[in-house]
């Protein structure tokens, strides 16, 4: 039988007290302390209600969440620099601060947001199951101190967990959920609006979603835009004789791998972020482009060796292989898994086809894509999620619409130049988009 | 490392008992004490938060002296005590002893607590308070009608069948009880929980009742008639305990479910309900909280819950009880609340106590012969806790010198002369009761005193010798310092008690000599007629208010202002404790009013949207929260806020005494809203 956290949904009050206890048993005194403490304290276990604002008929529950360490670990299994360990007595999730690159890849992957990133240290820190009270036979500190009882640590039955609230993405979580014994909430006053609960949560400003800026992902951003056109730009040199200036070339490619670093806590570390090319594919990703840049260089000065050009193509591929399923790892709550992520490996289609001008690739590529568009979108209205109409529109008229008139209303004499512009904008926004949403994802 | 066993000395029902870890003399952890049957799960976020309280940057640990440009410097020792001595005498000299206001307050509690009154009584007397902030008008309510305050064990709360949280929010307020409702429920029982909020003890009820504030007797009056004449009632236990149960069904006739309805603003379906369930469902305990007694209406209201625990004969049973406080653990106490809080003066007595704890900055301005010149406070902070804080800043301004003993700069802090610096709990050893559960508890010093803190015992000491008293004369009144002579007082306590040994106290808690875990089970009750109380002639002489139980109606000096406001506690501080903390800031960092959805959406008010709150009393500025859950026509404020953080729900509240125990009626204060536009 395996141990883990037991959490009884009837006993929990929200009291804080297991996330009070783990910051004390996990932080030394002196740092607890410190001047800075309030800004860099961070909490590895939370307590989320659902239902904060009381609406009639819903009852308020809550969960008390860390890390799950689940048996199949999408953290562990995911981290380009081997930064996670599985400690062999207790199962723990060990995550080693001296190996963690700050990219914060499993803050996206984990359904239970265990992993958090402390921007003070540029790492991740995480719950480590209070390994050390264990092996003293102690639990751990925060289900050692639940008043409640509400949160413990014992033997558990591993099974899935169809709880109202909790994520069950089949990582087999060591967590025991005891449900409701009644989920209702409590029989209370009829309360009479005017309006339904979307408009009046709007009304009165209650919004549970947090505020989201794209500004910290601009450098996953600006790299996830180069890739695309330098790979469909050595592509449509290699294969139908675009010009391509290799200088501009390799400097273009040089600076998007140079600004990716900027989303790296730890930039001097940023070499290790090769080591788990058997199972990431961050790892996968940078070591594919990595040999992209010099295969495709090398080709643009030897323009004859059909060979190299060959090779750069398909590590070219790769990357873009890469990022989608890189980007297919994260839990959503889409189960339509073609979103964003195979909109790369299509956007170097369009790119391509616009470079090379071949209206039928064009046309194949831009409706693949507007179609995926608009699927993420209707999946997002259905889930009750924010569609951003406007942007939307503005994302679909400049990127799909108007090229698409330039290129086959004969009037408009415009060059590729001008309809690639305008698909790259498209591209941008959509990509903007794309960020946003990965950083709402998670427990509801 | 070493591990203590303490616990935890706050006004709380909880009072846990706890193991401290100690690494290189500092407390380093706090942990669960499992021999407390009521608390063995371990403290809240307060209790564990003493890690930060006691080693806080923020403390005050050297006397503090306030300069001409209103800044603290820090003074020695010595030159403290001259001034502050200084003063007494010539305060002495001038106008008398009692020029001087002593003002303590339940900041920690503790047998050596009296030594300040002590030194007061050696100085020559000086003029002291009565009366609380908090629950004299249910002490005496329950005083008046059952002989006593106490109540069953809180385990046997899991035995109930049917629970009734009135006006109680113990997921907050006393979280272990939290843990026997649960088994309760998961036994069966029915929870029913009267409130004007939606709370977190709510969450888990079957049926949540959400009267108009101050209409809670209305309520239980009604349902008391409804049981009378349907026969619901257990007449064997009423003809054999009570007293004036026919005067109180002559008085009751008149109120029916519909009326009680239409006053308290709740459907009368639910109060058919709740009356259907105390009559079918056995046994039953019914647990009025204290918010709901701090009304100018709060002991008749108490009176009146207490009547339907009476007439279903929930008293003295196993799972019946009437929990409101259980003082079975006070063995120490020659006086037990409420009637501590207003001793008998004798002729001969060297106290003035003229000062009412409900009206303290209208009182202190009141005083004459002499007027008041100079305030010592200790374990309170009255500007943000008593009400009325604008007229207790003029008065505490008044006055020509203020000393103020504390461990933080506090807002009564700040308005002093000089501040000295206050132990904590870990740094000089005491014995503590509870009022919930039912263990007499040690808590040993196990820290030194960082910087140069001072018990106020020792403070003491070396004030008075400051005052040219001889050491003889000053031992016959305090102990000597060092924690030793305390240890030798408390050892001295306890000799009367068979059960209660030194050396175990140092390792676990041990349940009160005497305890009965049925409270009343012998039925007997200390009352003048040894019966239940129902119709009581020591009311109207002491309180004068009527012999039964009544609802009275809240007096309408106020209803040109809309909104009640309701200033309850949360599970982040005690009272105006431990906000201050890193620990508990994270979980809320600024104050804000709550206000009720549909009463947002009518004022047009958002989320966050600034505004001010303001009556008579005075007025201040803070943020919207909303909430779906609370009743219509009440604003929550939190009781705790200093004005430093953002404003204390008493620049608004009425110094005002409840009808009886001279409590404080907080809760009568009403309020207007306003919104802010930048």
């Amino acid at each position: 039988m395996q141990q883990g956290f037991v959490f009884d949904l009837n006993k929990c009050v929200a009291c804080q007290a297991c996330v009070v206890a783990c910051q004390i048993e996990n932080s030394t005194l002196d740092s607890l302390l410190s001047q800075k403490a309030e800004e860099t304290q961070i909490a590895w276990r939370s307590v989320t209600a659902n239902n904060q604002f009381q609406y009639p008929d819903l009852p308020v529950f809550s969960f008390s969440m860390a890390c799950n360490h689940c048996e199949d670990a999408p953290c562990m299994l995911n981290c380009p620099a081997l930064a996670f360990t599985r400690e062999t007595v207790f199962g723990a999730v060990m995550h080693h601060a001296d190996a963690c690159i700050g990219c914060q890849y499993c803050v996206w992957v984990c359904p239970y947001d265990a992993p958090k990133y402390n921007p003070f240290i540029g790492i991740i820190e995480k719950c480590t199951l209070c390994v050390n009270r264990l092996q003293e036979n102690r639990k751990p500190a925060c289900a050692c101190s639940c008043p409640t009882g509400a949160l413990d640590f014992s033997s558990i039955f591993l099974k899935p967990q169809l709880v109202k609230g909790f994520v069950e993405t089949g990582i087999k979580p060591s967590i025991e959920l005891k449900e409701l014994r009644n989920p209702k909430s409590p029989k209370q006053e009829m309360m009479h609006f005017e309006s339904n609960e979307k408009e009046i949560y709007t009304k009165l400003n209650l919004s549970t979603k947090q505020k989201y800026s794209i500004l910290p992902e601009w450098p996953l951003l600006t790299f996830t835009l180069f890739v695309p056109v330098l790979v469909s730009g050595f592509y449509a040199s290699f294969s139908k004789g675009f010009v391509l200036n290799p200088m501009v070339f390799i400097g273009f490619a040089i600076l998007a791998m140079f600004l990716s670093l900027f989303h790296l806590g730890k930039i001097f570390r940023a070499w290790r972020a090769v080591l788990n090319v058997r199972n990431s594919w961050l790892s996968r990703e940078i070591v594919a482009y990595s040999l992209f840049v010099p295969a495709s260089a090398f080709w643009l000065f030897l323009p004859q060796q059909n060979e190299l050009g060959l090779v750069a193509t398909i590590f070219g591929l790769l990357t873009l292989v890469s990022i989608d399923n890189l980007y297919r790892q994260i839990p959503s709550k889409a189960k339509n898994k073609y979103h964003s992520a195979d909109v790369l490996f299509f956007t170097v289609f369009l790119y391509v086809a616009i470079l090379v001008s071949n209206p039928w690739m064009f046309s194949a590529a831009i409706l693949i894509k507007t179609y995926l568009y608009i699927t993420r979108k209707m999946e997002f209205t259905k889930q009750g999620q924010d569609v951003r109409k406007t942007i939307s529109g503005l994302r679909i008229l400049i990127g799909f619409v108007v090229p698409a008139i330039l290129v086959f209303i004969p009037f408009f004499q415009y060059g590729v130049e001008v309809v690639f512009i305008f698909v790259f904008i498209g591209e941008f926004i959509d990509r903007s988009e794309f960020y946003l949403e990965l950083q709402s994802k998670g427990i509801e | 490392m070493p591990v203590f066993s303490t616990a935890c000395p706050r006004n709380c029902y909880s009072s846990c008992s706890f193991n401290a870890r100690v690494e290189d003399g500092k407390l380093v952890a706090v942990e669960p004490h499992s021999a407390n049957k009521a608390t063995a799960e371990g403290p809240c976020i307060k209790g564990l938060s003493y890690v930060e309280r006691v080693n806080s940057k923020d403390r005050i640990l050297f006397p503090l002296r306030k300069n001409s440009n209103g800044q603290f410097e820090r003074i020695g020792w010595l030159d403290a005590l001259k001034e502050i001595a200084d003063k007494l005498r010539f305060l002495k000299k001038e106008f008398g002893n009692q020029s001087v206001l002593f003002y303590e307050s339940s900041g920690m509690s503790g047998l050596t607590n009296q030594f300040s009154q002590k030194f007061w009584e050696l100085f020559g007397g000086a003029t002291t308070t009565y009366g609380n902030l908090c629950w004299p008008a249910g002490l005496e309510a329950v005083r008046l009608t059952l002989g006593e305050n106490k109540h069953n064990v809180p385990w046997d709360l899991e035995n109930a069948k049917l629970i009734v949280l009135w006006g109680k929010n113990p997921a907050e307020t006393n979280i272990h009880e939290m843990v026997f409702i649960e088994k309760a429920q998961a036994n069966g029982a029915k929870l029913v929980v009267v409130d004007p909020r939606r709370t977190p003890s709510s969450e888990r009820a079957d049926l949540l009742i959400q009267p108009k504030p101050g209409t809670d007797a209305a309520i239980a009056l009604a349902i008391a008639n409804h049981l009378i004449q349907s026969r619901l009632y257990d007449k064997t236990f009423v003809d054999k305990y009570v007293k004036g149960f026919e005067e109180f069904k002559r008085s009751v006739e008149n109120w029916t479910l519909d009326k009680a309805a239409e006053i308290s603003n709740v459907p009368k379906e639910f109060l058919e309900e709740l009356a259907n369930d105390l009559a079918a469902k056995q046994p039953m305990t019914l647990i009025p909280g204290y918010g709901m007694q701090r009304f100018s209406n709060g002991g008749q209201t108490v009176r009146a819950l207490l009547s339907l625990s009476v007439l279903t004969g929930n008293i003295g049973k196993i799972g019946a009880s009437f929990q409101y406080a259980n003082l079975q653990s006070y063995i120490f106490d020659r006086l037990k609340e409420p009637e501590s809080y207003y001793p008998e003066m004798g002729a001969k007595a060297v106290f003035r106590r003229t000062v009412s704890k409900a009206r303290l900055g209208a009182d202190m301005l009141a005083q004459r012969n002499p007027p008041l010149k100079m305030i010592w406070v200790e374990r309170g902070n009255p500007i943000t806790q008593n009400p009325d804080t604008n007229l207790i800043l003029e008065a505490f301004r008044k006055l020509d010198f203020r000393v103020v003993v504390e461990q933080f700069m506090t807002d009564t802090a700040l308005e002093a002369d000089i501040v000295l610096p206050a132990k904590s709990m870990f740094e000089q050893s005491d014995i503590i009761g509870s009022y919930w559960n039912p263990y007499v508890q040690l808590k040993p010093k196990i820290l030194a005193s960082p910087g140069e803190v001072m018990p106020e015992t020792e403070i003491y000491f070396h004030l008075a010798k400051e005052l040219g008293f001889s050491e003889s004369e000053i031992l016959k009144f305090l102990p000597n310092p060092g924690n030793d002579s305390i240890e030798l007082f408390l050892k001295n306590e306890l000799k009367d008690f068979k059960e209660l040994n030194w050396e175990k106290l140092k390792a676990v808690p041990i349940l009160a000599p005497g305890i009965e875990n049925i409270a009343f089970a012998d039925k007997k009750f200390k009352t003048p007629s040894g019966k239940i109380e129902l119709l009581s002639s020591e009311a109207v002489q002491k309180w004068n208010v009527s012999a039964l139980p009544t609802y009275d109606k809240l007096p309408d000096e106020n209803n040109e202002f809309p909104f009640f406001l309701l200033s309850p506690n949360t599970k982040n501080r005690i009272h105006s404790q431990f906000g201050n903390l890193i620990l508990i800031k994270q979980f809320a960092s600024e104050p804000t009013c709550v206000l009720s959805a549909q009463d947002a959406l009518k004022l047009n008010i958002k989320k966050g949207d600034k505004v001010k709150i303001f009556n008579r009393e005075g007025s201040f500025e803070t943020k919207v929260d909303i909430r779906f859950g609370l009743k219509t026509g009440c604003i929550v404020y939190y009781n705790g806020w200093w004005l430093q953080e953002g404003g204390s729900p008493n620049i608004l509240t009425i110094g005002k005494e409840t009808d009886m125990g001279h409590g404080t009626a907080f809760h009568d204060t009403k309020v207007q809203i306003e919104k802010i536009y930048d």
